[in-house]
């Protein structure tokens, strides 16, 4: 489970963008670190729904992982404002079960998909290909952990 | 994570253990809110959501206890019950303690500490809250065959009245995926794209948490793509899409309603690719603010302080070369005092002065971190400590944002902890003794910290008793650590310095100061190390301010150098309050100690070098060198002033210096190492001996005998 076939955008190729949102450093990092596995890169890192929004703007990303429970905004009210300003946002929630609720008002409000924490790499990368639809390509198909 | 991956896991863990402590500290920083006030939601919300990333952040490191017990304080703190429970607040404090062992545990590789207390407690409080609501109680797995009602059933007929398909569609939630619910919904988002969602089992009332769930859908669609749309990895593990023949499983009752559920798919937007993205005109509102929060949060790193202290250490070698080249730049000048080069040299080495200055600057700045890293820490304990003493005292935290090394916040934990600790157990009276003397019965105690000159001012401050310095005086008579006849003579600030002594007044009979001694000696002599002082400010009954001062930090001092005896010293500027000639006639002989007479104040003087009335050189001028102690003033003769410099200090191992008159040696720009003096200890030492011994160090002694040798005789070892 190591590497992952990578996944690129499939319009030039290049490595998918991501936008990791959550107030834990540490859940940052730790995301950051499976995004390079499956050859993505980071586009930004936010640890509050307000800096999502602006770093949304700012990097205009290809994902969005998205953690619910975060000060000054929470998660679902980011990923809200984000999908009304930008419909093709591709949002995935990332949390874990208490917050089962959250995920289901998130989902209702434009998020894409979810991952409960603690996020397994090959569970993420599923949902990453999945989220991506025909935008991603994967690298070889041979490698792909499907 | 993959746990082949030793090293980032390693990596990772690490990160885990300092980010820990952050929610950890925040667990009881909204213990105390929660505290303060009861049934505060805010509070009860931080507190969840706290523990609620600790469980998320231990479990994705593989602490699973710890993951675990977290994830059952989230469970109870969900209870509706929980915001208004009294016990909540002292529940959190044993959480963070309990975490917090379990955490260390963890970091060192031992046994995991008893977690009893904290389970008995959650249990408690779920109990107490049981009459509310309980998450994960299914109400049993449903293996009947889905009933649709004959609403649902209404809306198929509607649907084939239309011309559509409708299929009716099994799923199996994926066992991985925990949230059965939020996989319901992620399905019916899926199929919103392709058709119109008739009915759903379960249904979105229900609280069950099924493993099945049963749809049906109204679509134009192929089964295939309805198929393809009900895949969704990591959901969704099994799907069966059986088309509904024209009314043969839901009963059939004709009947040709407008549909009304047609409106609400609207909102449930699936965007399709290649979706126009709206121009992001409006709502920009907020994102302004949030900008600079941005800035804060995203740009910080975290960085080994090993790294930042080779950097530091490159720039004191800099430093040196700095001087290297400015002394070799004036050798230069006094050989070809023609040469126009030289000009271009001073310029250049000017300007490079000016860039290693900022790059100094700029380092130790990496290096400072705010006072309110430590600070945080004492709410908790005050509270703590407050409790086992029955008292109520009221913590006051200001000047949080100075900056100090981190070496030197490291060093002065323990002092401080001393400190606050004593003050609330002994400064602060109990309730009933501060009515009685027409005090608040809340006690208050104040941690402040700010800038003063190049120090650091770190201050505790309590509004108790006070500290009695005649009671001091005669339990230091009492030790025999002091004639009666020098207790008169003491002032009452050099009365007080006895708290430090290790062991002093550990005695209870002078229940005033009892256990002030404890850790006192430590206060003392981490101080000491750092090159700071603590000072005491007491008022009978008004209270006691313990002034902790501190260099801004260890590595680099401005010193100002100078000879005795031809050997060369130096010592921080810092200490110097004023430099004065004198001539030797100038000086007095005052119960043995040599005095020197400045603007009406005698300053008691203490040579490096020769003794006393030793054939010194009548008529010579000498320097005296002003140091200033807090209260206490000493004069230092020195023979020679040679400058002023920057030094880079580097520590000297106890095998090579046997005294603690000296605290480090520097390297100058010639090479030659110079040895810098520890002020604080000289003043000890012969500033307050018994006069017989006063004022003779020989210069020599100092880098080869030690202490041993204070006779006078030694100063004629020194090579002239």
């Amino acid at each position: 489970m190591e590497q992952f076939a990578p996944v690129r955008r499939s319009k030039d190729g290049q490595p998918v963008r991501y936008l990791v949102v959550d107030d834990s450093v540490f859940a940052r990092k730790n995301l950051a670190q499976m995004i390079e596995t499956f050859g993505g890169q980071l586009a930004g890192e936010a640890g509050d729904g307000m800096t999502a929004l602006t770093e949304y703007e700012r990097t205009n990303p290809d994902i969005v992982l998205m953690d619910i429970t975060m000060p000054q905004m929470e998660g679902i009210e980011a990923a809200e404002k984000i999908v009304r300003q930008h419909p093709e946002a591709r949002i995935v929630m990332v949390s874990s079960v208490g917050y089962q609720e959250n995920i289901v008002a998130a989902l209702q409000r434009g998020a894409r998909h979810f991952v409960q924490k603690p996020v397994k790499p090959e569970v993420l990368y599923e949902v990453i290909k999945y989220v991506l639809g025909e935008d991603g390509t994967v690298a070889q198909a041979a490698g792909a952990g499907a | 994570m993959s746990p082949s991956s030793d090293e980032r896991g390693a990596e990772l863990r690490q990160i885990f253990f300092e980010s820990a402590q952050e929610l950890l500290q925040s667990l009881n920083e909204e213990a105390l809110k929660l505290e303060k006030h009861p049934g505060d939601g805010e509070a009860v919300r931080n507190i969840r959501r706290v523990v609620h990333t600790l469980k998320g952040d231990a479990a994705a490191c593989g602490f699973r206890e710890l993951s675990e017990l977290a994830h059952e304080l989230e469970d109870a703190l969900a209870l509706e019950a929980a915001s208004s429970h009294s016990a909540l607040a002292e529940m959190a404090f044993v959480a963070a303690d309990t975490f917090g062992n379990m955490l260390s545990a963890y970091r060192n590789k031992k046994s995991l500490p008893p977690t009893e207390s904290l389970r008995r407690m959650v249990k408690e409080l779920a109990g107490s809250a049981g009459s509310g609501k309980r998450r994960r109680k299914a109400s049993g797995e449903a293996t009947a065959a889905v009933v649709w009602t004959e609403y649902e059933q209404l809306a198929v007929q509607n649907a084939f009245s239309q011309g559509k398909q409708v299929y009716q569609i099994g799923a199996r939630i994926d066992p991985q995926c925990l949230m059965p619910i939020a996989a319901r919904q992620l399905l019916l988002n899926a199929l919103s794209g392709v058709g119109e969602v008739l009915g759903v089992r379960p249904d979105a009332a229900s609280r069950a948490e099924r493993k099945r769930l049963d749809l049906l859908l109204a679509s134009d669609a192929p089964v295939e793509q309805v198929t393809a749309r009900c895949r969704i990895p990591t959901v969704i593990s099994q799907v069966k899409v059986a088309p509904v023949k024209g009314g043969a499983k839901p009963a059939k009752k004709a009947a040709s309603r407008p549909e009304p559920r047609k409106e609400i798919e609207a909102p449930v937007r699936l965007a399709e690719k290649g979706a126009v993205p709206t121009p992001s005109t409006a709502e920009n509102d907020g994102s302004e603010t949030a900008q600079a929060s941005a800035a804060v949060a995203d740009n910080i790193l975290r960085v080994d302080a090993e790294r930042i202290d080779n950097v530091l250490n490159l720039v004191g070698e800099l430093i040196i070369g700095k001087s290297m080249l400015q002394q070799a730049l004036n050798e230069f000048a006094r050989r070809h005092p023609k040469e126009a080069l030289r000009g271009r040299f001073t310029d250049a080495m000017a300007f490079q002065a000016r860039v290693l200055n900022d790059l100094q600057r700029s380092v130790m700045k990496i290096r400072m971190v705010p006072v309110e890293q430590l600070f945080r820490r004492f709410p908790r304990m005050v509270r703590d400590v407050a409790r086992q003493c029955g008292k109520e005292v009221e913590l006051v935290i200001s000047g949080q944002d100075t900056d100090l090394d981190k070496s030197i916040l490291d060093a002065i934990a323990e002092p401080l902890t001393h400190l606050v600790r004593n003050a609330v157990s002994h400064g602060i009276e109990d309730a009933y003794e501060r009515k009685r003397q027409g005090k608040a019965a809340r006690g208050s105690l104040h941690l402040n910290a700010y800038h003063q000159g190049n120090q650091v001012i770190v201050e505790v401050s309590d509004d108790g008793r006070g500290i009695d310095a005649q009671k001091v005086k005669a339990k230091a008579i009492e030790q025999g650590l002091l004639t009666r006849e020098e207790a008169v003579r003491m002032s009452e600030t050099e009365a007080l310095e006895f708290i430090f002594r290790p062991g002093f007044s550990t005695a209870d009979e002078i229940t005033e100061i009892s256990g002030r001694g404890v850790g006192m000696d430590i206060v003392q002599s981490v101080l000491q190390r750092l090159k700071g002082r603590v000072e005491i400010d007491t008022h009978s009954g008004r209270g006691t301010t313990f002034r902790l001062k501190l260099p801004l930090t260890l590595a680099i001092i401005k010193a100002l150098l100078f000879r005795v005896e031809h050997r060369l010293y130096a010592i921080s500027l810092n200490t110097v309050a004023e430099i004065a000639r004198a001539k030797e006639s100038d000086l007095h002989q005052v119960d043995n100690y040599e005095v020197l007479q400045i603007r009406n104040q005698v300053l008691p003087l203490v040579r490096l070098g020769r003794a006393p009335g030793a054939e010194a050189p009548a008529a010579g001028k000498i320097f005296v060198l002003v140091m200033a102690m807090g209260e206490r003033r000493l004069g230092l003769i020195v023979d020679a002033l040679v400058g002023e410099e920057e030094l880079v200090i580097k520590a000297l191992d106890d095998q090579s210096v046997a005294t603690d008159l000296v605290s480090g040696a520097s390297i100058l720009g010639d090479g030659r190492v110079v040895l810098i003096l520890n002020i604080t200890a000289i003043n000890e030492r012969y500033g307050k001996s018994r006069p017989s011994e006063a004022g003779s160090v020989a210069s020599g002694l100092l880098l080869s005998q030690g202490e041993r040798t204070s006779m006078p005789q030694r100063s004629t070892e020194v090579p002239q």
